[in-house]
C-alpha cells in the first residue's frame, strides 16, 4: 500500500499541467477526483450529489468522454486531460454552453447545472448538432430536481451550431 | 418582473402581514440600507432556496426606486439584522416580504424625492426619478446622496402611499430594460461555476464532521459495535474524535477523506438495534395504505361554510362509513348511481409517503466559543427559517436567543421542511467536541432520502352530487393523514432530529407528532380540500393520524398535491357520468372570474375543444387529454392545466400547458420557471415517487430505490401567465403542482378508459386499475 517515495503523476487541468507527489492518501488509499478537485485544487463547480456514481452532479470530461468524479480514483489519471465547468469557459469567455444556459436561464438551484453542463459539453464534441432525443440520450443520468429539463434542452440545442430556440420549436412542437 | 406597461401602484391597504411585518420591524433601515461605498442594501428574512427570490426582491426594489436590480444587493439573512419573517415556505415571500418591501422602497422614493426638492428649492412635481438619479431641471444627483439617515431612521408608514399620486417621481418609460432584469444575476454565477453554495464553504482549521443517526427514530445504539467502530475510526490518518451521546454518534477530521473511509466501513456494519422500530408492516404495501391510515387513532376536524368546527356535529351529508370500520371499503372503488335523477359519486384516492430528494446533500457549519453566560454558538445553514432554528437550537443547548447566531447560505434546491434544520442541530451538537473550531457536517445521500422527513401518506375520499342539468349540489371529502407539519419553532421542545436522539438525562427531547397549519394560513393535510366550485352543502373533515411511524413534514404544496388530485379527478367522474364536457362542467359551477379567465386561457393554449373532438371521434386508445385546476391554499395563485399523455406500458406525458394567474407579476421568467419546475416535479411524484420503507428504516435511501423524473420522460412545457396590473402579487412556486397532477389523472383516465385511483400511476397501479 505505501506508495514509493519517487513516485509522481502528472495529468492536464483545464489546460494546465498538474503534478502529483502522491495518488493516495497517508494511509496508502485511493482518493477520488472529486476529493482533489473540491478538497485540495479549490475548484469546487464539481459538485457532490450522492458518491455513488448515480446522480450525475460531479460530470466532469476525461479525453473528451464525460466521466463521474466521484467513482474516478487519482491514480487512474496518468496523462490523462481533465475538464471541469471553470476550465469550460468564464465570465470573459464563456463557452456556448454557459451563454445559452443563461440565456434561457436553464436553472433555478443550479447544483446539477455543472454535470449537466459538462455532460453537454461532451456531447457536442462529438456530435455538434444533436437532436432532442440525443441530448435527452445523453442527459438520461444526470438528475435535476427543479424540473429544468425543458429548458436544458432548449439551451444545448440553442449552444449547438447556433442554432436558435426557433428549432427548439421546429423539433418540439409547440404546447 | 417590471411590466412592460405600468407600475405595481401603491394604493391598496397593507395586508395583516405587511403590518405584522412593520410591527417587528419597524424603521425603514430594518429592511433597507446604505453601505458605506453607496450601495442599495435590501434586508429581507425570506432566503434563497433555488428560486429566485432574492433576484425577485431586487426587482421589486428596483421598480420603486428605478435603479437596477443589479444596483441593489440583497443581502442573505442572518439573526443579527435581517428581519424576523419566520419561515420561506406556502408561497409567501412575495406576497408578505415582496409587500413590506415595496412599501418601504416607495417611502425611501417619496421621501428623497422631497428632501431633493427641498434642497434645490424646485418643485416635487418637478423631480423625476430616472436611472438612479433625481432629476429637476438643470439639478441631477444620484438617488442614494439623499437617502439620508433620517429618512433611514424613520418608522416605515402603515397607509399605503401616496393613493392619489401612485408613483411619484417615476416615469412609466423608465423601467429598467427587460432583458436585463429578466436574468437572475445567481444563475450566471451558477452556470459559470462562481456560486458558493453552503457545501462549498471552508474556514480555517475547520474540522470535517460526520454525524450518524439510527435509521429509525427508536433506534438503540450497540455499545459493542460503536466499540468496534471508534477502534476502526480511530485509526484512519486524519480522524481526531469519535464520540457519541446516547444513540448519536459523531466523527471529528481534519479531512473529508478520513470521513469516506468511515463511511466505507458504515456501509458494511450498522452501530444501531432497530428492533424497536415502530414501523408497521402496511406501510410497505401502498394496497392497505388507506386502511391503515384509517384504523389509527385520529384527530377529527370539520370545515364547512360556517368554518372550521367540531367534527361529529358537522357529518351532515351522505356518510361515508366511520373513519375506524374494520371493513373500510376497497379505496380503489368507486361509485356512481343515479337517484332522483341526481348524479353522485364516491371514491378513495391515495397517495403513499413521498420524499424530497434534492439534488444536494443537506449541510452545515457551526462554532462554539466562550464559557458560562458568555457561551455563543454560530451556525450557517440553509434552513428556511433561521430565527426558527436558533429558538429551537436555543431549547436544545440549553442557551438564550442572544448567545446564538444563526447566519443563511444557500445550498441545494429546497422543496419543503428537508433535514436543512437537523444538519444544523448536528453541527452544533458535533462541534461542542472541538471548542473555538469551525465543524462541517453534510449528510450523506442515504441521510439525505432516509432521514429527512417525508410528505405524508395520504387517503382521501370524496363523495359528490350533481344536479342532471351539471350544477354540483353537494360535496363531502374525508382526509387521513399525518400532519404536514414538525418544523422548528412552534413547540416547546426542539424540532430537531438529534435532538431526539441524545440522552434523555441531558437535552433529549421528545418525538413531536406532525401538526396541521390552521387553515387560514393554508392548512396541511386539508389544504386545497375545499372546493373552489360554487356547492349548496359541502364539507371537509381532516382525520390526523396520531401516530408517527415516519417523520413528516411540508413538502412542496402539501396535502395540495393529494387534494386537488382528487377533488379534479372526482369533478371530471361528474362529468362523464353528465356526458358533459370536463371544462364546460367546471366552468358551470365557479363564479371567480380569475378561476374563469386561467380555464379559459389553458383552453385556448391547448385547443382544447379541438382535442376533445378528436378524442370523440378517433377514440385513439392510448392517447388522452385531462384537465385539473386550483386556486392554490384557495387565497393564492390561480392555476390550470392542460396534460397530453399517451398510455403504453407506461404513462408518458408529451405537453403540459398551463396558465396561472399570480397576481401582478414580479419577475415573468422567474415565475413561469417556478411553474414549469413544479409542474415537472408533480408528474414526477404523480407518476413515479413511492418511499419504500421497511422494518429498519427507509428503504428508499438512494436514486436507484428512489427514481425522479429524469431526463427522456419529461415534458413539453407552455406557460401563459395572466397579468391583472392590480391584483396583488402572490408566490408561483407551489400553485402548479396540484393542478398538474390533476390533469395528468384526468388525461390517464381518457386514455385507458379506466380511472386510477392510487398514486403514483406506475405500471403497478395502472394494471391493478384496469383489473377492477
Amino acid at each position: 500500500m505505501n506508495t514509493p517515495l519517487n513516485f509522481t503523476m502528472n495529468f492536464t487541468l483545464n489546460a494546465q499541467s498538474v503534478t502529483l507527489s502522491t495518488a493516495k492518501d497517508p494511509d496508502g488509499h485511493e482518493r477520488s477526483l472529486l476529493d482533489l478537485l473540491r478538497n485540495e485544487l479549490g475548484l469546487k463547480a464539481t459538485r457532490l450529489g450522492c458518491a455513488q456514481g448515480q446522480c450525475g452532479a460531479c460530470t466532469v470530461i476525461k479525453d473528451g468522454q464525460a466521466i463521474l468524479a466521484c467513482e474516478t480514483w487519482i491514480s487512474d489519471l496518468e496523462g490523462a486531460k481533465i475538464t471541469t465547468l471553470e476550465g469550460l469557459g468564464n465570465a470573459h469567455e464563456p463557452h456556448p454552453l454557459q451563454t445559452a444556459f443563461i440565456e434561457v436561464q436553464a436553472a433555478q438551484c443550479g447544483f446539477c447545472t455543472s454535470g449537466i453542463i459538462m455532460r453537454s459539453a461532451a456531447l457536442l464534441e462529438h456530435n455538434a448538432k444533436p437532436t432532442v432525443k440525443e441530448i435527452e440520450a445523453a442527459l438520461h443520468s444526470n438528475l435535476c430536481r427543479c424540473g429544468v429539463h425543458e429548458r436544458v434542452i432548449k439551451a444545448v440545442l440553442l449552444a449547438s451550431n447556433g442554432l436558435t430556440t426557433t428549432d427548439h420549436l421546429t423539433q418540439r412542437g409547440t404546447p | 418582473m417590471i411590466s412592460e406597461t405600468s407600475l405595481p401602484s401603491n394604493t391598496r391597504p397593507l395586508s395583516p402581514s405587511v403590518l405584522a411585518n412593520l410591527k417587528k420591524s419597524p424603521t425603514v433601515r430594518d429592511w433597507l440600507d446604505i453601505s458605506t461605498c453607496g450601495e442599495v442594501q435590501i434586508h429581507t428574512g425570506k432566503v434563497e432556496i433555488g428560486q429566485g427570490i432574492l433576484h425577485a426582491m431586487a426587482s421589486i426594489a428596483s421598480s420603486q426606486l428605478s435603479l437596477s436590480p443589479h444596483q441593489i444587493k440583497v443581502m442573505a439573512a442572518n439573526t443579527l439584522r435581517s428581519p424576523d419573517e419566520a419561515v420561506t415556505s406556502g408561497s409567501l415571500s412575495i406576497q408578505d416580504s415582496g409587500a413590506t418591501l415595496q412599501q418601504v422602497c416607495a417611502q425611501v422614493r417619496v421621501r428623497s424625492i422631497n428632501a431633493f426638492a427641498k434642497h434645490y428649492a424646485v418643485s416635487i412635481k418637478d423631480v423625476v426619478l430616472e436611472e438612479g438619479f433625481l432629476q429637476a431641471g438643470e439639478h441631477r444627483a444620484p438617488l442614494v446622496s439623499f437617502i439620508t439617515t433620517s429618512i433611514l431612521d424613520e418608522a416605515v408608514s402603515l397607509e399605503p402611499w401616496d393613493p392619489k399620486q401612485p408613483n411619484i417621481g417615476l416615469k412609466q418609460s423608465d423601467n429598467p430594460k427587460l432583458e436585463e432584469t429578466q436574468r437572475r444575476p445567481d444563475l450566471a454565477q451558477k452556470v459559470l461555476g462562481e456560486f458558493e453554495y453552503i457545501q462549498d464553504i471552508l474556514k480555517p482549521q475547520m474540522l470535517w464532521g460526520l454525524v450518524l443517526h439510527p435509521r429509525t427514530l427508536k433506534g438503540q445504539l450497540i455499545k459493542e459495535s460503536f466499540k468496534a467502530f471508534e477502534s476502526f475510526a480511530l485509526q484512519i490518518t486524519g480522524v481526531t474524535q469519535v464520540v457519541h451521546d446516547a444513540a448519536l454518534v459523531g466523527v471529528l477530521a481534519k479531512s473529508e477523506q478520513a470521513l469516506s473511509r468511515c463511511n466505507a466501513y458504515l456501509e458494511l456494519h450498522t452501530l444501531w438495534d432497530e428492533s424497536r422500530s415502530e414501523l408497521p408492516s402496511e406501510l410497505q404495501n401502498n394496497q392497505v395504505l388507506a386502511s391503515w391510515l384509517r384504523s389509527q387513532p385520529l384527530q377529527s376536524q370539520s370545515i364547512t361554510p360556517e368554518g372550521v368546527g367540531d367534527y361529529s356535529t358537522a357529518r351532515t351529508l351522505n356518510a361515508p362509513n366511520a373513519p375506524n370500520a374494520p371493513n373500510a371499503p376497497n379505496p380503489s372503488k368507486a361509485q356512481s348511481n343515479s337517484t332522483d335523477g341526481a348524479l353522485s359519486v364516491k371514491a378513495t384516492f391515495t397517495r403513499p409517503y413521498v420524499q424530497h430528494a434534492s439534488i444536494g446533500l443537506c449541510t452545515a457549519l457551526g462554532h462554539w466559543q466562550g464559557e458560562g453566560e458568555e457561551r455563543r454558538l454560530q451556525v450557517i445553514t440553509h434552513s428556511q427559517g433561521i430565527y426558527n432554528l436558533r429558538r429551537d437550537l436555543g431549547l436544545a443547548f440549553g442557551l438564550p436567543s442572544q448567545n446564538i447566531h444563526v447566519q443563511h447560505h444557500p445550498g441545494a434546491g429546497c422543496y419543503g421542511h428537508n433535514g436543512a434544520d437537523d444538519v444544523a442541530y448536528d453541527a452544533a451538537w458535533l462541534a461542542q467536541f472541538a471548542p473555538e473550531h469551525w465543524v462541517r457536517v453534510q449528510w450523506r445521500r442515504s441521510d439525505e432520502l432516509g432521514l429527512s422527513p417525508m410528505s405524508p401518506a395520504m387517503a382521501v375520499e370524496i363523495s359528490a352530487t350533481a344536479s342532471p342539468s351539471g350544477q354540483l349540489l353537494s360535496w363531502e371529502t374525508d382526509i387521513w393523514s399525518q400532519g404536514h407539519g414538525t418544523r422548528p419553532g412552534r413547540e416547546s421542545s426542539p424540532a430537531l432530529l438529534g435532538a431526539w436522539q441524545v440522552d434523555q438525562s441531558s437535552h433529549a427531547a421528545p418525538i413531536l407528532v406532525a401538526i396541521n397549519a390552521p387553515l387560514q394560513s393554508g392548512g396541511g393535510a386539508e389544504r386545497n380540500a375545499v372546493p373552489l366550485y360554487t356547492i349548496p352543502q359541502w364539507a371537509v373533515h381532516n382525520h390526523r393520524v396520531l401516530s408517527t411511524p415516519v417523520r413528516v413534514s411540508a413538502l412542496r404544496s402539501l396535502g395540495g398535491h393529494v387534494n386537488v388530485f382528487a377533488l379534479e379527478s372526482v369533478m371530471d367522474m361528474l362529468a362523464q357520468s353528465l356526458k358533459m364536457d370536463p371544462l364546460t362542467f367546471r366552468l358551470n359551477n365557479l363564479t371567480d372570474p380569475r378561476a374563469i379567465a386561467v380555464l379559459k386561457e389553458v383552453a385556448n393554449m391547448s385547443q382544447w375543444s379541438l382535442q376533445q373532438e378528436k378524442q370523440q371521434r378517433e377514440r385513439l386508445d392510448s392517447e388522452g387529454w385531462g384537465l385539473g385546476f386550483a386556486k392554490y391554499k384557495n387565497t393564492g395563485a390561480y392555476c390550470a392545466v392542460v396534460a397530453q399523455v399517451v398510455v403504453s406500458e407506461s404513462v408518458r406525458v408529451k405537453s403540459l400547458y398551463i396558465c396561472a394567474d399570480v397576481g401582478h407579476v414580479v419577475h415573468d421568467d422567474g415565475a413561469k420557471n417556478q411553474i414549469e419546475g413544479g409542474a415537472v416535479q408533480s408528474m414526477s411524484l404523480t407518476l413515479l415517487e413511492q418511499a419504500q420503507l421497511g422494518p429498519e428504516g427507509v428503504i428508499s435511501k438512494d436514486w436507484e430505490h428512489y427514481p425522479i423524473a429524469k431526463f427522456g420522460q419529461t415534458p413539453q412545457i407552455s406557460v401563459s401567465l395572466i397579468d391583472p396590473q392590480q391584483s396583488p402579487s402572490v408566490g408561483a412556486g407551489e400553485c402548479s403542482i396540484g393542478p398538474t397532477a390533476a390533469a395528468i389523472a384526468n388525461a390517464v383516465s381518457q386514455a385507458i378508459s379506466a380511472r386510477i385511483y392510487n398514486m403514483p400511476l406506475n405500471a403497478e397501479n395502472l394494471l391493478k386499475g384496469l383489473e377492477s
